[in-house]
């Protein structure tokens, strides 16, 4: 992808390219026969009737991807799969000229399956008699445990306990441009189209197998439509490659949005238990968790998640002692994947209403009690966190100013029916994660003079939409006194490089800025003494002060923190249930603004994206594992009609470790979305949402002390 | 940069053999052969995409007695041609038929309903169509080719079933529009503001008698909460012969809560839609009340 200008000019323009627009003309069309069981074992393929198809060109069954994973951290998923693990899953790949002859070629398939019992809950996946993996017989795929403090001489302490059990919901990434992978075949070399987070290490992966067929691999990311934590290593890569491989014919494949969201991933559903424990003045002094999170079929970034649900959210205060506890747990449901605020989004969930509970039980006002207790700049958190500039005091400040003056403006009065009641939530979140990779963390950008005298700019980091492209010329043009004009960007394209770690924990805009600099500072050096038509230098940046954390996940991971504070005022409709948000407001410090509109347009849409999972969506199954709702109708993330009026105030930080003094904004503003709104609605009704999502009926039954809520 | 091949996209749609007849004779010769009527097309081409039927469309768009909209003695005709979007922008239909209209902008979104027709809607015969309950309370007839008119409610049989022939084609709806003293009006419930499937909706027309708040007439529509968009007579009828008051509005929202005939689903339970049966009809009322003060 060459962009010249900001990513979201190009795609208001209409001008960026996503992969199903670099279909060739005559590419062969592939697709997958999806298991219709949540549990099976495939006992026969008969590939023949598809083959004698006319039109259909060859079949892929998992034997041809033999001892091939996909999964980052476990390695648990196949290519194609001889046992079915959740509806969906992929049986057997079919290539062909055109569309209708894959469909028909699907359908011809003659596969024969051996039933097996099967789990959708934790629960039924706990008391399975089956395990869903051979290599986990309990169905518990990972556990961590993390303690701080001396647990018992702190619990002696506490005056106060409030305690509950929270639920959150299996939500997919709802992107705009579902799954799509074009590969071209060019002499000895495959080259891959395909949206990624992280195309570098994408390739890493897959090069040795390609190699294995005696092809090299390229990976070029176009412009992707969305991604928010799903587009990684996927079956959908490996099977057009190896197609284009033994046909030498370009062959392109572009999920339907159902099959997208049948066997897409999910933000994983989650269950904590939760208690928090204080002095009687609201002094925070401990913290215990235990968390089952529903893994899904397979493990992908299942075990990150869950270990960052399990305590991170914990480093917002000063707790004394924490103790936590995480299980991730096979079932045959879809499975789950990193998404936006990691598993942190989860967590705050319950985190903020305990702390909203304990505001209430102490009377204390429930801002109070937060800047009572939050950690500040210079603190190292329980956790480890080095926490350099802080703004977490503004931000609580500023969304009490807001939300007092609102109240004193406010018409619409609580009546009989009708109930208004205002919520506040807070967060920390880091930008990058040193544990991920415990041999990189860090961030390239290479420089390099063209013939036709302009600057390429190239890094194997991606575009999400959270300003990379502009960070990325706004720094080059800045540092090296040049007209943005003549500068081109190139992200995520392995034939170019450089290596990139890849594009997630909000990590890409704060290092690319600083490798930039550097690789600025580089070609600055070298043009004193070489022709600029010579020069092409690569910078480098890494942070300094992480280290990779230990096992219980103590250290400091991130060279900064972000931290925020929203509030809202819903209204309950008391008769059906039914909240609507009136008002929201989201403080942040994301350290030094630099571009205000882009900062502001990210925080609207990240609360848009929190009220869907809040208020509306989940992914409903039936008892069989089937989905019920794999489209946008009845999976209900928000409209445009659906908009709320967000007011977006940032505090006035300045990170002395940041690019230009600033930090991030970019998965931050989900976080603590799904919590503020709970708290809202407990203010209104006197009732707590401990589930996901707080839709009309679920409220209703709540109000109505139904156990089936 | 290549362009895409004309099929692999799972979006687009098969390649489709398509009539533009300008008669209604030659369009059921087209019919007759196999061909769907392709109307607005929002449910049709998803079919023929989906499902890789229908192959063969015979649009009505060139045929000008489809686009008949007009009005004698307060008797509405819509052709089969009338979008959505042409119902809500035509003042005089807006106050004749007021639920029909209120149930009309709440279809799909703004390209949907300028594109989607009344009789569409009445041919999908969907349990949560938005606007049957609406044309149930202004007494809509259909009218097939076969010359036959039929009512409404005998019209809908099951979900996506209706009374229509084999071979036959719906040509236009007649309904009543509202006379002195008359006003009507249609709410739903929805998680979402837009793009979104009723859960249970209500449509009631009143006939007021000349001293202003006695119930002459009453009509009552549920929809989404039977297996047809359906009339709920004694809910209607325990309006009739007295004033609105609080209680009577209770009570008429009990019957219909009582009569209607929910399933549960993943969308939502019988109960909650029985629930909201029983809210939606008292704030139906409430806001014919608010409309019957500003009528002239």
């Amino acid at each position: 992808m060459t962009l010249n200008t900001a990513d979201f000019r190009q795609r208001a323009l209409t001008n960026a390219r996503y992969t199903a627009d670099l279909i060739p003309q005559n590419a062969i069309v592939a697709g997958v026969a999806r298991s219709p069981h949540p549990h099976a074992r495939i006992k026969n393929i008969n590939t023949a009737g598809a083959l004698a198809i006319p039109g259909v060109l060859a079949v892929l069954t998992a034997e041809d991807f033999e001892g091939i994973r996909l999964g980052h951290n476990d390695s648990d998923e196949p290519v194609l799969t001889t046992v079915a693990r959740y509806v969906g899953d992929e049986i057997a790949a079919v290539a062909a000229r055109d569309q209708q002859s894959l469909l028909r070629g699907i359908e011809a398939l003659q596969i024969e399956y051996e039933i097996l019992p099967h789990a959708i809950t934790i629960d039924d996946a706990l008391d399975l008699p089956t395990s869903i993996h051979d290599s986990c017989t309990d169905n518990i795929t990972d556990r961590f445990q993390a303690a701080r403090g001396d647990w018992y001489e702190i619990e002696s302490q506490v005056d106060i306990w409030v305690d509950n059990t929270f639920e959150t919901a299996a939500v997919p990434h709802a992107y705009l441009e579902p799954r799509a992978a074009v590969v071209h075949v060019k002499d000895d070399c495959l080259e891959l189209v395909c949206g990624s987070h992280a195309p570098s290490m994408m390739a890493d992966h897959y090069r040795p197998i390609v190699a294995s067929w005696g092809s090299q691999l390229e990976i070029h990311t176009p412009a992707m439509g969305g991604s928010f934590g799903a587009k990684w290593q996927h079956s959908t890569h490996l099977i057009c490659l190896l197609f284009a491989h033994r046909l030498q014919q370009d062959v392109a494949i572009v999920l339907s949005r159902r099959d997208d969201m049948i066997a897409g991933r999910t933000r994983a559903a989650m269950r904590f238990k939760m208690r928090i424990g204080a002095t009687a003045t609201g002094k925070l002094l401990a913290k215990e968790t235990m968390l089952w999170s529903d893994n899904g079929a397979y493990s992908l970034h299942g075990p990150a998640v869950m270990r960052a649900a399990t305590f991170r959210a914990d480093s917002l205060y000063r707790f004394a002692a924490t103790r936590s506890e995480g299980q991730l747990i096979y079932t045959n449901n879809i499975p789950s994947e990193c998404f936006r605020g990691l598993g942190i989004t989860q967590s705050t969930f319950a985190q903020e209403q305990l702390i909203d509970e304990l505001a209430k039980r102490l009377n204390i006002d429930p801002i109070k009690l937060r800047k009572m207790n939050t950690v500040c700049e210079g603190e190292t958190t329980i956790h480890g966190w080095q926490v350099g500039s802080c703004g977490i005091v503004d931000c609580l400040d500023s969304i009490s100013n807001r939300i007092n003056q609102y109240r004193r403006n406010q018409t619409s009065a609580t009546n009989n029916r009708y109930r208004i009641g205002y919520g506040v939530a807070a967060f920390i979140h880091c930008i990058g994660n040193r544990g991920y990779d415990q041999h990189f963390d860090r961030a390239y950008v290479k420089l390099t003079a063209m013939p036709d005298g302009r600057i390429r700019i190239s890094s194997g980091e991606v575009e999400l939409g959270c300003g990379t492209v502009e960070v990325l010329i706004k720094t080059v043009s800045h540092e090296l006194a040049i007209d943005p004009q003549q500068l081109d960007v190139v992200l995520g394209d392995t034939a170019i490089g450089p290596h990139g770690m890849g594009s997630f924990a909000s990590r890409t805009s704060f290092f690319v800025a600083f490798a930039a600099e550097d690789a600025c500072r580089r070609f600055n050096q070298m043009a004193q003494h070489e022709l600029l038509q010579n020069i092409e230098v690569t910078g480098i940046y890494q942070p300094d002060n992480v280290v990779v954390p230990d096992e219980s996940g103590y250290g400091n991971i991130s060279a900064a923190y972000t931290f925020g504070t929203h509030g809202c005022c819903v209204r309950v409709d008391s008769y059906t249930g039914k909240v609507s948000v009136e008002q929201y407001w989201a403080a942040h410090d994301a350290g030094k603004i630099v571009d205000i509109n882009a900062a502001e347009g990210q925080v609207i849409g990240g609360v848009m994206q929190g009220l869907g999972y809040a208020l509306t969506e989940c992914t409903a199954v039936d008892d069989n594992g089937q989905l019920l709702n794999p489209g946008y109708l009845d999976n209900r993330v928000p409209t445009f009609a659906d908009a709320v009026p967000v007011d977006v105030i940032f505090a006035d930080t300045f990170e002395n470790s940041g690019p230009a003094g600033a930090k991030t904004i970019a998965e931050q503003p989900i976080i603590p979305v799904a919590a503020c709104v709970a708290n809202a609605v407990h203010d209104a009704i006197g009732v707590r949402l401990n589930r996901l999502p707080i839709n009309p009926e679920r409220v209703w039954r709540t109000l109505n002390h139904d156990t089936n809520s | 940069m290549g362009s895409s091949a004309s099929t692999i996209r799972p979006t687009q749609l098969p390649d489709l053999e398509l009539f533009w007849p300008t008669h209604i004779d030659e369009l059921i010769e087209h019919i007759k052969g196999g061909a769907k009527l392709l109307a607005g097309g929002t449910d049709l081409l998803l079919q023929a995409r989906n499902q890789g039927q229908p192959q063969k469309l015979a649009w009505i768009g060139n045929i000008e007695s489809m686009h008949n909209f007009a009005e004698q003695d307060e008797q509405w005709q819509v052709g089969a041609g009338i979008s959505l979007g042409k119902l809500i922008s035509n003042a005089a239909f807006r106050r004749a038929a007021p639920a029909i209209v209120d149930a009309a902008q709440l279809v799909g979104s703004v390209q949907i309903r300028n594109q989607a027709t009344l009789l569409g809607n009445i041919c999908s015969a969907s349990p949560a169509g938005d606007t049957l309950p609406a044309l149930l309370v202004h007494e809509a007839e259909v009218e097939t080719a076969k010359s036959h008119s039929l009512l409404l409610d005998d019209f809908l049989i099951a979900p996506g079933q209706t009374a229509l022939a084999p071979g036959d084609i719906l040509l236009s709806v007649s309904l009543r529009g509202l006379r002195a003293n008359e006003i009507s009006c249609y709410y739903r419930h929805t998680e979402r503001k837009a793009l979104d499937l009723a859960v249970a909706s209500v449509a009631i027309r009143l006939s007021f008698e000349d001293d202003g708040c006695t119930i002459a007439a009453a009509r009552i529509a549920l929809g989404a909460v039977g297996p047809t968009a359906m009339l709920a007579k004694q809910a209607a009828e325990s309006l009739v012969g007295q004033p609105l008051t609080k209680k009577s509005i209770a009570n008429c929202a009990t019957i219909a809560a009582e009569i209607c005939n929910p399933i549960s689903d993943f969308r939502a339970s019988a109960d909650y839609r029985r629930l909201l049966i029983r809210v939606l009809v008292g704030d139906v009322i409430n806001q014919i009340e608010k409309r019957v003060q500003l009528l002239p």
